[in-house]
């Protein structure tokens, strides 16, 4: 059984200041620490749930670089870095499911922490022909695309809710943290969060062949809806159609093509 | 039983200095952990004591309100870190059967009061809730006894305690982390010794739910503040503002919270 995880850091718990997210004080480096204890929870709970292969994929930022990399688990492979080809290089349809871990609401979404699609200071919507989707719903496309079911999502309750409209009933879900706004929420301690990943990653590989990869429909339309004109103005992409003055559409005969054509 | 622990840092063992309860000063990053130990310390004793349920809320304000260090917390518990919330310690409701507090200060112009303020340390002189002179530690028990739920510990310097005392009465547990000399400088008990009597008092206050009353300071509530510059009251808006003197204004509501979140 080979699993792709993708993490980031927004949804791990213990995390809900922007100041965790980004380089250059010492809270960001007790995130990492934080993120790297979920992540090797993850892993270890694939592990006794049958994974075989295990590639994990440090995705925060743009840089790529949050994992603390001594400290990972030996059972699997890491990705760290940017700037692949194409979006998600790595995720094929050899893998048999993908795990999103540390993961964060969409853009707008209430008591969600750090809520945002891609660029918080940029993005106000994101959907994906036609339907509101944030990163947790792109990914899950991407790998649908590739025939890869998405088995475990964690993050806050918000993300739950979202996972649970995009993905359906059958996805292994792991809540971390109850968002009460975008920069407060109420955790469970780190000992009980990296217990109940582990858990769900475990169960998570059991639902192989029974949770079906996202479909979306081809070809993929995605429309972008920024925060100010100017963001639109700037706009250049391949294929790119001005829908109004906040508002760009890409499309590409696949959901990581038309991702790929707006970046 | 359920018990709602809000923590402050200026009370905690071994701060005396500005320095030590804001970033960027490695000083800060020192405190943080401290006051995680005392968390713990209060978490532990209240377990012993019977606590079932318990959710420890970050209330000091430095910091966008997280100052915990996440993966060293108790695993006892439930944590509320960040801010801002959409109304005054919104969290607290009556399925509380009492609440803590660790950490806490003296009211603003207590002599000896190590880091004595209430709420702006550069702002506010004096707050009079129905006409009686309130710091922080007094204001969050009135908030819990608008609910019924009545505050049994509170830990922090020796004026702190003073101060629970006399507004909680008697059978309020305390736990004195030290004895403050000036604003600034205080006698404080080792580590060790602070935790051990945290725990012990977190215990023993459970047994305390029963005895100490919720605070009820009646309703409405008016909130009057005086500040410490003319200027401070010329440029505050908020809701059901009025201006009783130069210096000072007043804000009502028909309870705490209310009176509270119109003032912010």
């Amino acid at each position: 059984m080979r699993i792709y995880i993708i993490t980031d850091l927004e949804g791990v718990g213990g995390v809900v200041l922007d100041q965790q997210t980004r380089p250059g004080g010492p809270l960001f480096d007790e995130a990492r620490r934080l993120q790297t204890n979920e992540v090797n929870a993850a892993v270890e709970g694939a592990i006794e749930g049958g994974a075989t292969e295990i590639i994990v994929h440090d995705a925060h930022g743009s840089v790529g670089y949050n994992f603390l990399f001594d400290k990972l688990h030996p059972g699997a492979q890491y990705l760290f870095g940017a700037d692949t080809d194409t979006y998600l290089a790595a995720l094929d349809a050899s893998f048999d499911g993908l795990f999103l871990l540390g993961m964060h609401a969409m853009a707008g979404t209430r008591r969600a922490v750090l809520e945002h699609t891609w660029s918080p200071s940029a993005w106000d919507e994101m959907r994906i022909n036609g339907r509101p989707m944030g990163e947790i719903g792109l990914m899950a496309a991407i790998a649908g695309e590739e025939g890869v079911p998405t088995l475990l999502v964690t993050g806050d309750q918000a993300v739950h809710d979202e996972t649970r409209e995009v993905l359906g009933p059958d996805v292994e879900i792991a809540v971390t943290k109850i968002g009460l706004s975008r920069h407060c929420a109420i955790m469970k301690p780190a000992g009980q969060v990296g217990r109940l990943i582990r858990a769900s990653a475990r169960a998570a590989l059991s639902k192989i062949g029974k949770v079906k990869p996202l479909d979306i429909g081809r070809p993929a339309e995605i429309t972008i809806r920024y925060k100010h004109v100017s963001m639109a103005d700037g706009r250049k992409c391949a294929g790119k159609r001005r829908l109004d003055a906040r508002t760009i559409a890409v499309t590409g005969a696949t959901v990581r093509q038309a991702f790929d054509n707006l970046s | 039983m359920k018990i709602y622990m809000v923590t402050d840092l200026e009370g905690v063992g071994g701060v005396v200095l500005k320095e030590q309860t804001q970033p960027p000063d490695p000083l800060y990053q020192e405190a943080r952990h401290l006051l995680t130990q005392e968390v713990n310390a209060a978490v532990e004793g209240a377990l012993e004591g019977g606590a079932t349920e318990i959710l420890v809320r970050d209330g000091h304000g430095a910091n966008s309100g997280y100052n915990f260090i996440f993966d060293q917390l108790h695993e006892g518990a439930l944590y509320m870190m960040g801010s801002p919330t959409d109304s005054y310690l919104d969290e607290v409701d009556d399925s509380f059967d009492a609440i803590f507090q660790i950490g806490a200060h003296a009211m603003a112009g207590t002599l000896h009061g190590v880091l004595e303020h209430t709420q702006s340390s550069v702002a506010w002189d004096e707050m009079r809730v129905n006409g009686r002179p309130m710091g922080e530690m007094g204001f969050c028990a009135a908030v819990a006894g608008q609910h019924g739920v009545p505050c049994v510990l509170v830990t922090g310097d020796q004026a702190v305690c003073d101060e629970a005392r006399d507004l909680l009465g008697p059978d309020v547990e305390v736990a004195v982390t030290k004895v403050g000399l000036s604003r600034t400088c205080a006698i404080t008990k080792s580590p060790a010794a602070v935790r051990g009597l945290i725990r012990e008092r977190a215990r023993a206050a459970m047994a305390k739910i029963d005895k100490v009353e919720p605070l009820d300071i009646g309703s409405p509530v008016e909130i009057v503040l005086r500040f410490k510059h003319v200027s401070n009251a010329d440029g505050y808006k908020c809701a059901n503002k009025r201006r009783l003197d130069s210096k000072t204004i007043m804000v009502t509501g028909k309870t705490p919270r209310e009176a509270f979140d119109n003032l912010a």
